[in-house]
C-alpha cells in the first residue's frame, strides 16, 4: 500500500473531526483494551508470564538463523516446500510462480499482516490470479478497496451502518439492522469461494523450529477452512516468526488472544506440518512456507532488533490514547499503533515515517500492555534522536547554562531570588486567585503560548526551611 | 535464486548475531498461564470443561455410559432435522453403536474424502451436511479446548465445515491445562504431533467481532459446537 506516513500530522487532524470514526473508535478500541485488562489481571503470575513469554520471543530471535534452518529441515522432511524471499517482490513472485507451474487460479486467504505488507493480492491480480479474502473484517476491506486499520480487528474505522451500506452497494445485500443478518449473508458468498478454491494462503503466527510447526490463530474458522479444502496451502510468514520449543509455544498461544481480544484462547489455533499424509482423508496435497525478510535482517542487525519479537496481538494499539483518537489509518503504512511507529520507520526508512516516532506521549501504555514486554516508548526515543542526530546550537547552548546554573549552589539560590523578585513584578492575578506569569518572550513562549506557568513564590524553599525548620 | 536468498538472508543474520542483555532465561519449569486449578480429579476436570465452554456459547452436555452417550448424539441430530452429517471412521468416536443408531434413524453418513478425482462433487455434498460427529484426541478443561488431529479416517473438513460440530469426548481425555497436553506430547518425543499433517485446538463454535465487536456466532465454521461428555 502506498506510504503516507509523513502526512501523519495532517491526516490526524482530518481523522480528530470524522465524526463517523471517532464514534468506531470509542466503540472498539475501549471495549478491547478492557477486555484484555480483565483476562490479564485474572492471572495471578501475569508479570512472571509476560517475561517468560517475553524469553520465549528473544531466544527466538537470538538463535534466528540456527532455527530458521531448523525449521527448514523439519518443514523439508514433512515433505513442505521452503522457500526464502529477501524483498517484498520475490515474496510475491514465489507465490506467482507456484500458481503458475501449477495451474491455480482461484485462492482462498485467511488474514495476515506480512501479506498486506509486500503487497500480495495486487500483485496476483497484476498476474492473473484472484485472491479473496476470508476473514470477514479483511473481506470488508477489500471489497472497499481499502486496508485495514487494526492488526487484529481490520475495520474498527468502521461503523455498522457503514458496513452495511457497503453490503448494500456492493453486493445488493438486502436491508437489515443486524449484524448477524449481515454477517450470514458474507458466509453464504465465501462459502463458495473455499469449495472452487485452487489454493489456500495463510500468514502464520508462530513457527515451532523444533517440528516445522507453521501456527495460525483465527476465531471465525476461516483459517481452517481455507486450508482444509483445497488442495494446495501455501503459508507466508516473515522471519521473525520463529520459536524454539512446544513449551515456549504453549506460553504464547495463550498470552496472544488474552492480549488482542480478551479471550482466554482462540477459537481455532491450527498447526500444520506440511502436506496431508497419505493416510489422511483431507487437507492440502501440497504444502509452500515462504520465508519474507523484507528488511527484517536490517532491524535485526540494528539496536531495535528487540521489535522484532512483536506477536501482533494489537493491545499497544488499543491501549495508545493517540490511536485511540487518530485510529490507524493516518500513521499511513500497514502496521500502526505505538509498534507501527516503530516498525515503519525501520522498513520503509526512518525518512518516510519522520513525523511516528513523536506521535506518542510516551506514556508508556503500550509498554505496559504488551505481553512480550517490549520497550517501545524506549525505542521510540531513540528514533526521534536518529531523527534529530544534530540539535540545535541555540538548545545545545541553553542545555549547557542549565546545567552550570543547577551544579553550582550560589548561583542557583541567585536564580531562584531573581525569579521570584520578577515574578512579583511581572506576575499576574488569574481568575481562580492564583498568580501566573504573562506570556513571555521567545523561546519561552513555547509553552505560555498554551500553558499557564505559575509565578514563583515570594520566598523560596531554602528560605522557607531556614525561617521554620532550620536549628 | 531461491537458494541465494537463502544465503542472503541466513549470512546477513549471522553477522548481526549477539546476545540480547536484557532477555529472561529459560525458565527450569515453566509457569502455566492458566494457574487456577487446584483440584484436578476427573470429576472437577470435566466440570471445569464444561464450565468453559458453556462460557464459550458451546454446549457440553455430560452423559454416563455408551447408551446415553449414543442417545445424546441421535437427539440432538434429530432436534437439527439434518438427512446427512459428516464423521470421522466411528473407530475414532468413542460410542459404541453409534453408526447403526445414526443410520437407523435415517441419516445418511459421509466421510469427507477430497483425496480422489471426485472432489469437488465430495466438497459439494459435504457442504449440504447440517452437522458432523467426530471424537476428540484430548480436551484441556483450563480453557474449554478440545483437541484434534488429523489421521487416518480423522480428517479435518469434518470438523469444520457444518453448522453443527458433535464431539464426543471420554472423561478421561479431559487435561487440566494446555501444558499438561503439551508435557505428555514432549513425553513421547512429540511423535503424535508428527504423525499428523494438522492438529487443531477448537474453543467454542467460530465468532467473528469485527462489526464493532458484537458477537456473532457461526460465521464461517460451525456455529453450534455440542460436546457430549462421556463419563
Amino acid at each position: 500500500m502506498e506510504l503516507t506516513a509523513n502526512r501523519f500530522q495532517e491526516s490526524a487532524v482530518i481523522a480528530l473531526h470524522d465524526v463517523t470514526l471517532q464514534t468506531a473508535l470509542d466503540r472498539g478500541t475501549g471495549n478491547a483494551d478492557g477486555r484484555r485488562r480483565t483476562v490479564m489481571s485474572e492471572l495471578d503470575l501475569s508479570q512472571a508470564l509476560r517475561q517468560q513469554a517475553r524469553g520465549a520471543r528473544l531466544r527466538g530471535l537470538h538463535d534466528l538463523p540456527e532455527l530458521l534452518e531448523q525449521l527448514e529441515a523439519n518443514v523439508t522432511a514433512r515433505g513442505g516446500h521452503v522457500l526464502w524471499a529477501r524483498d517484498a517482490a520475490e515474496a510475491n513472485q514465489h507465490v506467482i510462480d507456484i500458481c503458475k507451474a501449477k495451474n491455480l487460479k482461484r485462492g482462498v486467504k485467511s488474514k495476515s499482516m506480512v501479506t498486506e505488507e509486500v503487497g500480495l493480492v495486487a500483485a496476483l491480480e497484476a498476474a492473473g490470479i484472484t485472491m479473496v479474502e476470508t476473514d470477514l473484517g479483511e473481506y470488508i476491506v477489500q471489497i472497499n478497496e481499502s486496508h485495514p486499520s487494526h492488526i487484529v480487528m481490520p475495520v474498527m474505522h468502521m461503523t455498522k451502518e457503514e458496513i452495511r451500506e457497503l453490503f448494500m452497494r456492493k453486493l445488493d445485500m438486502p436491508y437489515t439492522e443486524q449484524a448477524s443478518d449481515m454477517t450470514a449473508f458474507i458466509r453464504g458468498i465465501l462459502r463458495e469461494k473455499y469449495l472452487e478454491a485452487d489454493f489456500g494462503m495463510s500468514g502464520g503466527n508462530f513457527l515451532i523450529a523444533e517440528t516445522g510447526t507453521v501456527v495460525i490463530v483465527t476465531n471465525e474458522g476461516n483459517g481452517r477452512l481455507s486450508t482444509s479444502v483445497p488442495p494446495v496451502h501455501i503459508a507466508m510468514v516473515g522471519i521473525e516468526k520463529v520459536i524454539p520449543t512446544w513449551e515456549d509455544f504453549a506460553t504464547l498461544v495463550q498470552l496472544l488472544p488474552r492480549s488482542a481480544t480478551g479471550q482466554r484462547m482462540t477459537v481455532y489455533v491450527n498447526m500444520f506440518n506440511g502436506p496431508r499424509k497419505a493416510h489422511e482423508p483431507d487437507g492440502p496435497d501440497e504444502f509452500y512456507l515462504v520465508l519474507v525478510d523484507n528488511g527484517r535482517t536490517d532491524i535485526y542487525a540494528s539496536e531495535y532488533t528487540e521489535a522484532l519479537a512483536c506477536i501482533r496481538c494489537g493491545a499497544c494499539l488499543n491501549a495508545c490514547p493517540v490511536y485511540q483518537n487518530v485510529g490507524g489509518h493516518t500513521y499511513g503504512w500497514v502496521y500502526p499503533g505505538p509498534i507501527g511507529a516503530i516498525l515503519t520507520p525501520l522498513l520503509k526508512g526512518k525518512e518516510n515515517a519522520a513525523p511516528l516516532p513523536f506521535a506518542s506521549s510516551l506514556c508508556g501504555a503500550c509498554k505496559q500492555a504488551c505481553p512480550v514486554d517490549i520497550d517501545i516508548p524506549d525505542m521510540l526515543l531513540k528514533l526521534r534522536r536518529d531523527l534529530n542526530p544534530s540539535q540545535d546550537p541555540l538548545w545545545k547552548l541553553g542545555m549547557k547554562a542549565y546545567a552550570f546554573g543547577f551544579s553550582h549552589p550560589l548561583l542557583y539560590a541567585f536564580g531562584g531570588k531573581a525569579a521570584s523578585i520578577a515574578s512579583t513584578f511581572i506576575g499576574q492575578e488569574a481568575a481562580d486567585g492564583s498568580r501566573k506569569m504573562p506570556a513571555l518572550p521567545p523561546p519561552l513562549n513555547g509553552w505560555t503560548d498554551n500553558r499557564d506557568f505559575p509565578a514563583f513564590p515570594a520566598h523560596s524553599f531554602r528560605e522557607w526551611w531556614k525561617a521554620n525548620k532550620g536549628d | 535464486m531461491s537458494t541465494t536468498a537463502r544465503d542472503a538472508i541466513l549470512n546477513k543474520l549471522r553477522a548481526a548475531q549477539r546476545p540480547f542483555e536484557n532477555a529472561p532465561p529459560r525458565p527450569r519449569m515453566y509457569i502455566p498461564v492458566a494457574n487456577d486449578l487446584e483440584d484436578t480429579s476427573q470429576d472437577a476436570l470435566v466440570a471445569r470443561f464444561a464450565a468453559e465452554m458453556t462460557n464459550l456459547k458451546g454446549e457440553p452436555q455430560l452423559v454416563t455410559g455408551d447408551d446415553a452417550a449414543r442417545e445424546a448424539v441421535i437427539s440432538a441430530l434429530k432436534a437439527i432435522g439434518t438427512t446427512s452429517i459428516l464423521a470421522w471412521d466411528f473407530q475414532h468416536i468413542p460410542v459404541a453403536g453409534l453408526r447403526e443408531a445414526i443410520a437407523e434413524a435415517g441419516i445418511d453418513i459421509l466421510y469427507p474424502d477430497t483425496t480422489d478425482e471426485y472432489r469437488t462433487q465430495m466438497l459439494a455434498t459435504a457442504e449440504a451436511a447440517g452437522a458432523s460427529v467426530t471424537g476428540v484426541t484430548a480436551a484441556v478443561a483450563a480453557t474449554g479446548t478440545m483437541i484434534v488431529r488429523t489421521g487416518a479416517g480423522r480428517g479435518r473438513i469434518a470438523t469444520v465445515l457444518a453448522p453443527v460440530h458433535i464431539a464426543v469426548i471420554e472423561a478421561g481425555q479431559i487435561v487440566a491445562r494446555l501444558e499438561n497436553w503439551v508435557a505428555a506430547q514432549r513425553a513421547n518425543g512429540l511423535s503424535d504431533v508428527l504423525d499428523s499433517a494438522n492438529v487443531c485446538f477448537i474453543s467454542g463454535p467460530s465468532r467473528t467481532g469485527d462489526i464493532e465487536m458484537e458477537l456473532i456466532l457461526g460465521v464461517h465454521g460451525p456455529g453450534r459446537v455440542i460436546a457430549i461428555i462421556k463419563q
